[in-house]
């Protein structure tokens, strides 16, 4: 089963400025997977060098992140949406 | 290259004013080509830090969300974001933890109501990162002849 990803804005540059993409995969671990073998520089800024999400990439299945789902294993239905979202954050450690 | 109008850093200094002791952060929409990255609008947004309000700032999925919906609406790229620092504006560990290389980001101090920007991007490999030059454009005619440039 084909799924639409959605390729948030900092990670144009990296799949041609294509926005949103099909990709095959039956869980979200399994999409993101396909998904950064087929646009390889992807990867490192999704994956840690343990093979796990990075911790400042969020993954929605349509509105629900994954965290609150069951993770990578999340099976995907037809028509789901997979949405990547990065975490927006900084300051001091003061 | 950042070109920003000096109208941005009115409702800069005025969010900050508002929000006052918290860190004020929000979203850059604008165009970008050829490393030249001319401003368009800020979209204000509120920091949904739980604590230390007063020196971070963290922007929901849902807010990034908003933003990025913005933007496609107003055929305006999402660029990156902005926030307050009340200190120095070089960016500091947790700004770089939580950086995306291919975004900018702004950081803007208000000291004395003389406000200050600063901007950064995160270097591929994310260990770095290179300062932009920022630039204030005034008249309508620079931003358009910029536009037009950035388009050509």
């Amino acid at each position: 089963m084909r799924t639409i990803v959605y390729i948030p804005s900092p990670f144009l540059e990296l799949t041609g400025r294509t926005r949103v993409v099909k990709i095959e995969g039956n869980t979200a671990g399994e999409v993101l997977d396909n998904l950064t073998q087929t646009f390889f520089p992807l990867r490192k800024h999704i994956y840690s060098d343990n093979g796990r999400l990075r911790s400042v990439v969020n993954v929605y299945v349509n509105e629900e992140d994954i965290k609150f789902l069951q993770d990578e294993n999340t099976i995907l239905k037809e028509d789901d949406v997979i949405k990547i979202i990065p975490t927006i954050a900084g300051g001091s450690q003061d | 290259m950042v070109k920003i109008k000096q109208e941005h850093l009115e409702q800069l200094k005025k969010q900050i004013n508002k929000n006052l002791p918290d860190v004020s952060c929000g979203a850059i929409l604008g165009y970008t080509s050829d490393g030249i990255t001319l401003i368009h609008s800020l979209l204000e947004l509120e920091n949904e830090q739980c604590e230390k309000r007063e020196n971070r700032y963290l922007i929901t999925p849902q807010q990034y969300m908003k933003a990025e919906e913005t933007a496609e609406n107003t055929n305006l790229e999402l660029i990156g974001f902005y926030y307050s620092r009340t200190g120095g504006l070089a960016p500091g560990e947790l700004d770089v933890k939580y950086a995306f290389p291919g975004f900018l980001y702004l950081a803007v101090s208000n000291k004395e109501n003389k406000i200050k920007a600063s901007g950064w991007i995160l270097a591929e490999t994310r260990k770095s990162f290179f300062n932009q030059d920022i630039e204030i454009i005034t008249t309508e005619e620079n931003i358009l002849s910029h536009k037009m440039a950035i388009a050509v």
